[in-house]
């Protein structure tokens, strides 16, 4: 991780030229490690069932990861997965999203998990996300966080072989069996 | 889980004769599922990190699961681990510990992913203990949480080969190898 005094923004995060991936969070430069396979097979089985429901329904746009989310200059975020509704698209800019997705769904892993499970979870909150699902493919739960005031509430949750559902967008569910079931263990 | 519309009070529990264990969170009686090996392994290595220190500083009592916590009339829970420093241990008595530990350790299950993370965390904040460690098997990770104001704060994490440390346990600190 870079160390340095001043906060880093939007813009010093464009003039990056490596090949490795990060995130600011408060100002800070927070590298990205390089994810799992298990965890690029569950996002990209969540991803399927997302992106099908939305384009079925014509409700918005999903994006896959990379994708840069600039809540805030001090804030740019690279979620696994985020949905933009239609109403929205006004911060779908050329290469990045500016501006809050309706969801956002994080697959977390071991070395970012404090990140994923505290530090987003206030930062999405504060930038009005009104859902964040977080998806633990070691554990196998799904919790579905939906905005209450300031904060995130457990709207849903399941492990293993249950079910959980979105608040945002009527009548999807998720079988969880579907999720996890695909990835293959080591 | 027993469907019941009633509020189960911690006199209730105490009538239960069944082999299973539970707990009571708001009153509503929540099974406690056995235990993983993997779990019961991590208990049994943190246990003997705590002892150490216990051995060196006196400064309290450690209690390892089944033991009960009763909070309040309508919170009975048992952790996997809790720690009662040596001023306070006038609550711990024969049939549990009544009233607040200083220090609640659980090793999350799957299955109690929420109970564990969510209800807890409240539930500890709103009962004035100081200090809840959060540990992840699954994941390696283990999370200190402390008290701040009402809410608690993460204090020191980490994961695989990292180090916590503890803010009530004077220079107590943990490397995660020891245990995972």
């Amino acid at each position: 991780m870079a160390v340095r005094e001043k906060p880093w923004t939007y813009e010093d995060y464009l003039s990056l030229e490596e090949e490795k991936r990060y995130e600011i969070i408060d100002g800070e430069l927070l590298e990205m490690p390089a994810p799992s396979l298990r965890h690029q097979k569950i996002v990209g089985m969540l991803y399927r069932l997302l992106s099908q429901h939305v384009e079925e329904k014509a409700l918005g746009e999903v994006y896959i990861s990379p994708v840069d989310v600039v809540l805030s200059p001090y804030h740019v975020v690279q979620p696994d997965i985020v949905l933009v509704l239609k109403e929205n698209y006004h911060t779908l800019k050329e290469n990045s999203i500016h501006g809050s997705p309706d969801l956002v769904v994080e697959v977390v892993s071991p070395s970012t998990f404090k990140r994923d499970t505290e530090d987003k979870r206030r930062l999405y909150a504060k930038y009005g996300v009104k859902e964040y699902w977080l998806v633990f493919p070691e554990e196998r739960v799904v919790e579905v966080l939906t905005l209450e005031g300031n904060e995130y509430e457990v709207f849903s949750h399941a492990f293993e072989s249950g079910k959980v559902c979105s608040k945002l967008l009527e009548d999807f569910c998720l079988n969880l069996e579907g999720v996890f079931g695909a990835v293959v263990e080591r | 889980m027993a469907v019941k519309e009633k509020v189960w009070t911690y006199e209730d529990y105490l009538s239960l004769e069944e082999e299973k264990r539970y707990e009571i969170i708001d009153g509503e009686l929540l099974e406690m599922p056995a235990p993983s090996l993997k779990h019961q392994k991590v208990i049994w290595n943190l246990a003997y990190v705590f002892r150490r220190y216990q051995e060196k500083k006196d400064c309290g009592d450690f209690y390892l699961a089944p033991v009960d916590v009763v909070l309040s009339e309508e919170h009975v829970v048992q952790p996997d681990l809790v720690f009662i420093s040596k001023d306070r241990l006038s609550i711990a008595r024969d049939k549990g510990i009544f009233g607040s530990p200083d220090l609640v350790v659980e090793v999350v299950s799957p299955s109690t992913f929420k109970r564990d993370t969510e209800d807890k965390r409240k539930l500890y904040a709103k009962y004035g203990i100081k200090e809840y460690w959060l540990v992840f098997p699954e994941e390696r990770v283990v999370e200190v949480l402390t008290l701040e104001g009402n809410e608690y704060e993460v204090f020191s994490h980490a994961f695989e080969k990292g180090k916590v440390c503890s803010m009530v346990l004077q220079g107590f600190c943990l490397y995660l190898e020891e245990i995972f």
